[in-house]
């Protein structure tokens, strides 16, 4: 193992441990929320961006994720299934939803397969409205069950009952960095570079052999899977699930979250929800401005750093280096 | 002659009212170089997308070993041993020159799923044989002294032949050049048609568009001229060179064909 490694598997430790010992340091239990939210909207916003490592924009993610909360919170509601269950079977079946979702949106690219996969999203979300039963209609679901208590023999019961409990933060962080380690180790994969040869130039992939249709299926689906993961955690995270949460303005604000972050590097999406999310935590006194400073946000980024704010260093450094080397002269 | 290798009988398209191609056959024979030229609007483009599986034929059908092919995908076509190269160089910009021809061996990389998610033992064998396959690729093309440069800050005419190396790169029986030696300077006009002739001994048969005819001639054994979609004449360099229609059709004047071998 070189050097820039081990620093960085170190830092990532570091990190980890840091993220672990956060309800130690937090009292405040509202701070724990936020925090908790923010780990569900990085497993949504790197899912996300995975989608977009074939150069696709998909809009029937966020609507995805929705379909993964809608279809765990009704399994336990109404068949009575443990969160243990209900979850897995609910990551499962939003991916067999998404193949149906992306059958035919894959027959387009570009801004056409935005707009297909928009399309779908508005669809689900309006399934949720018009059924009432099962989804609730716009009022949505409410009472949404905890997840169930998890007995381990020999400790303390682990139960998710009550939201300032550390249990909680636990359960999400545990998932978004499963969610990572997994998602980080299929982009270094072979898949990974066939998805960066499908993003340079899909005609070409196809003459040397990829079948770039089948390839991408199983990203999209992959991701999809994600994001429900993150919509199941959300739904039983916040025990109501409304219809307007999934509609395409927090589409918009996962991709800004994304693209501002930087979609080319795998921490970009991290970077970018971590800085949006607490962005948004600071402005709490000042709702109005929130769409305001984001979009300032965006536009600067997209100016200044178009391959997002994991390139600050890089541009940075040179310039700091320029400066340090004038200062020596004098 | 030699057996065919693929075999195109009666290959006709239309785009609405316009006929690109006319009640086209002709036949590529095992081991020989191709060469087809035409004036602009004459349909070799529109051919080689219809033998490639980008469209498909109006009417007609491409038999390859004898097996009809028509309208297969592009990627079943490479599986069988078709490959093509992009009169529009089409490469996979962002990524290294490596990582072009890396991406050319994806069928004959036996790298499993679960063994490059892990990065096992055994697969980093079967990586480290890849790479080393894919620098002899690179050695053979004249790129390997470039192996870290990204594909597009490549000079246009190594652009050109890291094309020719993808292309090749998918161990094709049967290579399909769209016009890789227009726009070139004369040295990397020599080194493509040097690369044409090797990639020949290695038993690849090859069929090229061309416009450049002085560069063209030298290289085939055969040519054929299109003119509006319909064969209007099929010989060697000499006899093309010669022929007072070809010439009074597309080339306008004796071309010098003095052969480069």
């Amino acid at each position: 193992m070189n050097r820039s490694n081990w620093i960085k598997w170190s830092g990532l430790t570091a990190v980890t441990i840091i993220l672990f010992l956060m309800p130690v340091f937090i009292k405040n239990p509202y701070w724990m929320l936020v925090l908790t939210l923010m780990w569900i909207h990085i497993i949504v916003a790197e899912s996300f961006r995975y989608i977009v490592t074939t150069g696709e924009y998909s809009f029937g993610h966020v609507p995805l994720m929705g379909m993964g909360g809608y279809a765990s919170a009704l399994l336990m509601m109404k068949l009575g299934f443990s969160f243990w269950l209900a979850m897995p079977l609910a990551v499962l079946a939003t991916a067999l939803i998404s193949v149906l979702i992306y059958y035919p949106c894959l027959r387009t690219t570009g801004t056409f397969f935005f707009f297909a996969s928009f399309a779908f999203g508005e669809v689900m979300r309006l399934c949720w409205v018009r059924f009432r039963d099962p989804f609730g209609g716009s009022g949505g679901l409410g009472n949404i069950p905890r997840p169930d208590t998890i007995h381990i023999p020999g400790l303390p019961p682990v139960d998710f009952t009550f939201l300032s409990h550390a249990s909680y933060y636990y359960l999400i962080l545990v998932f978004m960095l499963l969610s990572l380690l997994v998602m980080y180790l299929l982009e270094r994969s072979r898949l990974g570079a066939i998805a960066a040869a499908i993003k340079e130039s899909k005609v070409l992939a196809s003459f040397v052999g990829i079948r770039v249709w089948r390839y991408e299926m199983i990203i999209f689906v992959i991701a999809s899977a994600f994001a429900a993961l993150g919509g199941s955690l959300y739904a039983h995270f916040t025990t109501i699930l409304v219809p307007v949460e999934f509609y395409w303005g927090l589409g918009i604000y996962v991709c800004v979250w994304a693209v501002v972050g930087g979609t080319g590097n795998f921490a970009g999406p991290i970077v970018g929800t971590v800085i949006f999310g607490l962005t948004r935590e600071f402005l709490r006194p000042f709702p109005q401005l929130v769409p305001l400073i984001y979009g300032l946000i965006l536009a600067a980024t997209l100016a200044f750093l178009p391959e997002g704010l994991i390139s600050l260093p890089q541009k940075i450094l040179p310039w700091a280096e320029k400066v340090i080397a004038r200062v020596k002269e004098r | 002659m030699n057996e065919s290798l693929l075999e195109v009988r009666n290959i006709t398209k239309r785009f609405g009212g316009l006929t690109a191609v006319s009640q086209l056959s002709f036949d590529i024979y095992q081991g020989e170089i191709l060469g087809l030229i035409g004036p602009n609007g004459a349909g070799k483009t529109t051919l080689f997308n219809v033998i490639t599986g980008f469209y498909p034929p109006t009417e007609g059908k491409v038999l390859y070993k004898g097996e009809n092919v028509t309208g297969l995908k592009p990627h079943e076509l490479v599986q069988k041993g078709i490959a093509r190269s992009f009169q529009l160089t089409a490469l996979f910009d962002s990524l290294s020159v490596f990582q072009n021809a890396a991406m050319s061996r994806h069928l004959h990389t036996e790298v499993s799923f679960w063994g490059s998610l892990f990065h096992t033992l055994g697969n980093r064998e079967k990586e480290t044989a890849a790479e080393a396959k894919t620098m002899e690729l690179l050695k053979l093309t004249g790129l390997d002294n470039q192996r870290d440069v990204l594909a597009k800050n490549l000079s246009h005419g190594y652009q050109k032949t890291l094309n020719f190396t993808i292309a090749i790169g998918t161990d094709p029986e049967l290579l399909m050049l769209d016009e890789p030696l227009c726009a070139l300077n004369p040295e990397r006009i020599a080194a493509i048609q040097d690369l044409i002739f090797t990639v020949r001994d290695k038993g690849v048969t090859i069929l090229v568009i061309e416009h450049n005819m002085k560069a063209l001639f030298p290289v085939c054994d055969r040519i054929m001229v299109l003119d509006a979609g319909m064969k209007i004449a099929e010989g060697t360099p000499k006899e093309i060179g010669g022929n007072p229609e070809v010439i009074r059709a597309y080339l306008g004047g004796a071309i010098d064909v003095s052969d480069r071998r």
